[in-house]
């Protein structure tokens, strides 16, 4: 039998929703929550009341101002994203933690690579989709807010898009799109490695381990172009006079980047196949 | 057919082995009593069956494939009701119409009447049971797969007294003559009438592998006096009956019901 049947995939992965719908409905609403708590703090709390605003400066200086509120709530919301989906690729296996769990789940009569792709997939969605529709339900209930109280409504999802987007514009080279591509990926892998390997406190423990490698690798390379007398300082892109200069090192470092996430990725797949009912207390060899 | 080859196992971070160069061929149309004193490795054995550990050296195959590859078509044939097992908060129903795709044999007749015979309605919530009773909606299912492979660790903990006997009575209808169930157990009189093989795990290796055909035309098990204690006997504890006695069985002796317990205090004191 295959390693992946489509077929029995989308039924394990409806099973997957189907039996955790109470735990998605109840992030879904922690999300909501918090995002609208923050566009209430962004818009109400800091900064100069609008009512002040409007009666110091006048209603069109006091509605430029406000939209930058609502712009940093457009920011905020951008960042929980991104949040989300490291925290969402951490605990991937989250469902596996105790030995009942992790029983029934290797139990469950489809493949290696569908068990592993089932939860990820879950994850994805669930929080990319979970945390967009979130922050868009939390700005209407902020607008709605603002109209009862007779504010002027100006609505921040526009701003998200924007913000999302312009790394994909016409003005932006392909070579800046890829980058941020594979920034994120490359981060979201570290994540989702760091979800397979450590058993516990999984975010916890992948932030520390990547902020050690960032340390030990500055403090190498710092050391390294010390002693051999090279300068480990250079641009491999910038702009310069609004036009994008690429230094031949970027496609050094952008393949590096694509190939250590395809390893990530990997590795963490791997991890998963060996993994075995009991395991370490702290890691899943 | 199980075949365990050779193997060897022990657990991360603890200096003993469980197993040690451990051989086994478990078959078809057998329920097998696996009988053990605490951490001789009985819940261990069974993960190991199931594909859920590795073995550090030697086989686990099931049909000749290696269980630890944990293929789908193997494990559409094995089902393995852990002691404490994890059950999503949804509709029994529900939990049926989602995984019954996944085991090519289900039968919707079978779970019917084990849930019958275990007094449960088929419109119950699993997030509303009582232990015993989602052992017995487990348990339910695990039958109604008609897996080829049925394990069960201690599967009457939890469950009351009519319900022992319940269980015995679902496995009994549900025993087919391609399927093999093995119980693990330390309850040894609420399975002991529905075994017919008997496995006895020692430190490390197997003290006992032995049909209950081939225990009771070597023993009989029965009472006696301390006048009728003769050379015969191989094993005794006074009870409040008289003597509880395993003897050699002679020419003209009756077959008796085995009494397991005794069979494994002889066992595990004779060694």
């Amino acid at each position: 039998m295959n390693n992946f049947d489509l077929h029995r995939f989308s039924q394990a992965l409806k099973c997957y929703f189907m039996t955790s719908r109470r735990t998605w409905l109840r992030y879904f609403g922690i999300f909501t929550l918090v995002m609208f708590m923050a566009d209430l703090f962004f818009t109400r709390i800091q900064g100069h009341n609008f009512a002040d605003m409007v009666e110091w400066w006048g209603l069109e200086e006091a509605i430029y101002l406000y939209k930058d509120y609502v712009g940093s709530t457009a920011v905020f919301g951008l960042v929980f994203f991104f949040i989300a989906m490291l925290f969402g690729a951490s605990f991937l296996f989250s469902h596996m933690k105790e030995t009942r769990q992790r029983t029934t789940y290797l139990m469950w009569p489809v493949s290696n690579l569908e068990k592993y792709l089932v939860p990820l997939v879950h994850n994805i969605l669930l929080l990319g989709v979970g945390t967009l529709v979130a922050y868009h339900l939390a700005d209407a209930l902020r607008v709605l807010v603002d109209w009862t109280t007779g504010r002027v409504v100006i609505w921040g999802s526009p701003m998200f898009w924007d913000i999302v987007s312009r790394p994909f514009d016409d003005s932006a080279p392909w070579q800046l799109t890829a980058f941020v591509i594979g920034s994120y990926l490359w981060f979201h892998s570290l994540y989702i490695l760091g979800g397979s390997l450590f058993r516990r406190q999984q975010f916890l423990l992948t932030s520390i381990a990547i902020v050690i490698g960032f340390f030990l690798f500055v403090w190498t390379t710092h050391t390294l172009a010390e002693v051999s007398g090279v300068n480990n300082r250079f641009e491999f892109m910038a702009l310069h006079d609004g036009v994008w200069h690429v230094h031949w090192s970027y496609y050094i470092i952008l393949t590096a980047e694509y190939g250590l996430t395809a390893l990530h990725y990997w590795l963490s797949y791997k991890i998963f196949c060996r993994m075995q009912v009991i395991n370490n207390k702290w890691l899943n060899v | 057919m199980i075949e365990v080859n050779n193997i060897s196992f022990k657990y991360k971070g603890q200096k003993h082995l469980v197993f040690d160069g451990f051989s086994l061929q478990l078959e078809e149309n057998r329920i097998y009593g696996l009988l053990g004193k605490n951490g001789t490795g009985k819940s261990t054995l069974l993960y190991l069956l199931s594909g859920l550990l590795r073995p550090t050296v030697g086989s686990v195959c099931c049909d000749g494939i290696a269980t630890n590859e944990r293929k789908p078509a193997m494990l559409q044939d094995i089902f393995l009701v852990a002691e404490e097992f994890d059950l999503p908060n949804v509709s029994l129903k529900e939990y049926v119409s989602l995984n019954r795709p996944f085991y090519p044999r289900f039968s919707e007749e079978v779970l019917e009447r084990c849930l019958a015979d275990f007094e449960l309605s088929g419109d119950i919530h699993l997030g509303e049971l009582s232990m015993g009773q989602r052992k017995k909606a487990y348990m339910s299912f695990a039958l109604a797969t008609q897996t080829k492979y049925l394990f069960m660790d201690e599967p009457t903990n939890g469950l009351d007294i009519p319900s022992k006997s319940q269980f015995r009575k679902v496995i009994a209808q549900n025993m087919t003559d391609d399927r093999m169930v093995i119980i693990s157990t330390h309850q040894v009189h609420d399975v002991e009438q529905l075994l017919d093989h008997i496995l006895i795990l020692d430190q490390r290796s197997l003290l006992l592998n032995a049909s209950v055909q081939d225990i009771s035309e070597q023993y009989t098990f029965e009472y006696r006096t301390p006048q009728q204690m003769d050379d015969a006997v191989l094993y005794a504890e006074p009870t409040l009956q008289g003597n509880a006695v395993i003897a050699r069985r002679q020419a003209g002796d009756a077959e008796t019901q085995i009494n397991l317990e005794l069979l494994f205090n002889y066992k595990t004191q004779n060694k």
